[in-house]
């Protein structure tokens, strides 16, 4: 190819639909959430290994069939009613993960990114507005964790990790030698899980305008903690972690 | 629930509106810039402390109504024509937030970004492009400090931040030992704000095919900075910061 000379008709296509082969000896029904095998490129009904690429608009028989015998067609961007365990009015923007076809949570364990809650309808009821596309997980190229002990102690392994606390927490940092780079992730709906972020006994969290003292926490506030709040904390420092980006309201513990 | 067995059918909604529960005693006009009050879920005027959630499609008075007695209805996603103090043509991509229900600006400290410009319209006046659920604030989890002066020295309790420049400013950076991330944001219209990240007198800034030089300014070039042109420094590397990223024009003096 070379810069164009001549006009030339492009097909821009039109619709937020699509259509995928599917693999062999399956079936997508209607409504499922669609996966493609990162292998083949062949769609099926989502797994937690697979990339998210909408959902079924229609069924979809492949069960006698071989691989690409047949295509799914799906919907790949607009919004839909889901059940997601958990939620409440207070998630409104959370990101949301498919563990399966037909299972919707807001914990990235284990779970393909599939959205955004753009609206509460009712307790585990949301409408999920959706783009397989374009949307990006906020935690993509981390490896998420979930803790719902009271406490974890980190070392150099969980660089590059998301903790997800589902329960109040207090997680140990490690001293200033270990090269870490970790997020704490708040997964609790609003006002239900505390976050301590607790450096080793000779170091501080030290982050914008927070100066940090030796030994003492930072803290996500868990009157005002919010599904989402986090801290994204690096080593390196002489002192002790300091905080590279952070959401919600985190102060040291006096 | 498990994995699919049989067909079912989605309730896929259509167009790009949402209904949201009002807080109590509050009017939200039409074309009003709409908020999410974190703590409760419920939409108000927007304030600098809420989740952007779109405009208003028509008046919802709730003034004398308890909490959630109303919904307002809101369009979530769209292209809205919009006063923004200081555009000029060159901002075409520049992020844009909103400090209240109706002021909205480039500067993003103490405002909740909305979308990104789409058309300059004539001055001070922008087409902005939304989407109150898919888009994200590319300054999303760091603090922003507007610097109004000429100067600023970092230390340690800058990590984490954006500084925010909107004239011409020499920030002095801390030297080796102190592993700090922060951001360098060129805030001015094009070619009038010059920013210059100067090393420690035995550092220097290096960064992707920069060499760097001791105790010399990496310099934004003034002629052609841009407004959102950036410079993400981190410290902890044994010669001086290192650049992470960059956008625009910098030089070593």
């Amino acid at each position: 190819m070379s810069t164009l000379s001549a006009d030339t008709r492009r097909d821009l296509i039109l619709g937020e639909v699509n259509e995928i082969p599917m693999i062999t000896t399956d079936i997508i029904y209607e409504g499922a959430a669609v996966g493609t095998v990162i292998a083949s490129g062949h769609a099926r009904p989502l797994t937690s290994v697979d990339k998210f690429v909408g959902f079924a608009e229609q069924k979809c028989d492949n069960s006698t069939g071989a691989a690409a015998a047949k295509n799914v067609r799906v919907v790949t961007k607009g919004t839909a009613k889901l059940s997601v365990s958990g939620a409440v009015i207070t998630d409104v923007g959370q990101p949301v993960y498919a563990t399966d076809d037909d299972t919707f949570v807001f914990l990235p364990t284990g779970g393909v990114f599939i959205g955004f809650v753009k609206r509460f309808v009712s307790a585990g009821i949301v409408e999920v507005q959706f783009d397989s596309i374009d949307y990006v997980d906020p935690w993509a190229g981390r490896k998420a964790e979930t803790l719902s002990a009271g406490t974890l102690t980190l070392d150099v392994e969980d660089t590059g990790k998301v903790i997800c606390c589902t329960a109040d927490a207090v997680v140990t940092l490690a001293a200033t030698a270990v090269e870490n780079d970790v997020v704490l992730l708040n997964c609790g709906p609003y006002g239900t899980v505390k976050i301590s972020a607790d450096p080793v006994a000779d170091d501080k969290v030290q982050g914008p305008d927070i100066a940090g003292t030796n030994n003492k926490d930072l803290v996500n506030t868990k009157a005002t903690a919010q599904r989402g709040d986090y801290v994204h904390l690096k080593n390196g420092e002489v002192n002790g972690p300091v905080v590279v980006t952070m959401k919600g309201t985190w102060a040291t513990e006096t | 629930m498990s994995t699919l067995t049989a067909d079912t059918r989605r309730d896929l909604v259509l167009g790009e509106v949402n209904e949201i529960p009002v807080i109590t005693t509050d009017i939200i006009y039409e074309g009003a810039a709409v908020g999410i009050v974190i703590a409760s879920g419920h939409a108000r005027p927007l304030t600098s402390v809420d989740k952007f959630a779109g405009f208003c499609e028509q008046k919802c008075d709730n003034s004398t109504g308890a909490a959630a007695a109303k919904n307002v209805r809101i369009v979530t996603k769209g292209t809205i024509k919009l006063s923004i103090s200081g555009a000029v043509i060159t901002d075409v991509g520049q992020p844009v937030y909103a400090t209240d229900d109706n002021v909205f600006v480039f500067l993003p400290t103490g405002g909740v970004f909305i979308g990104y410009a789409r058309r300059f319209y004539s001055s001070g006046i922008m087409e902005v492009e939304f989407d109150a659920i898919g888009m994200q604030d590319p300054w999303a989890g760091r603090l922003v400090e507007t610097l109004s002066g000429g100067t600023k020295t970092l230390d340690i309790q800058d990590t984490g931040k954006v500084i925010a420049c909107t004239l011409t400013t020499v920030i002095t950076l801390p030297a080796t030992a102190t592993a700090l991330d922060v951001v360098l944001l060129n805030l001015g219209p094009y070619g009038t704000v010059q920013i210059s990240a100067s090393p420690n007198a035995s550092d220097k800034v290096q960064g992707p095919d920069i060499a760097g030089t001791d105790d010399h300014d990496l310099i934004n070039t003034l002629a052609t900075a841009q407004r959102g042109d950036f410079l993400h420094l981190k410290g902890g590397e044994a010669n001086g910061p290192v650049v992470v990223k960059m956008k625009g024009t910098w030089a070593t003096a």
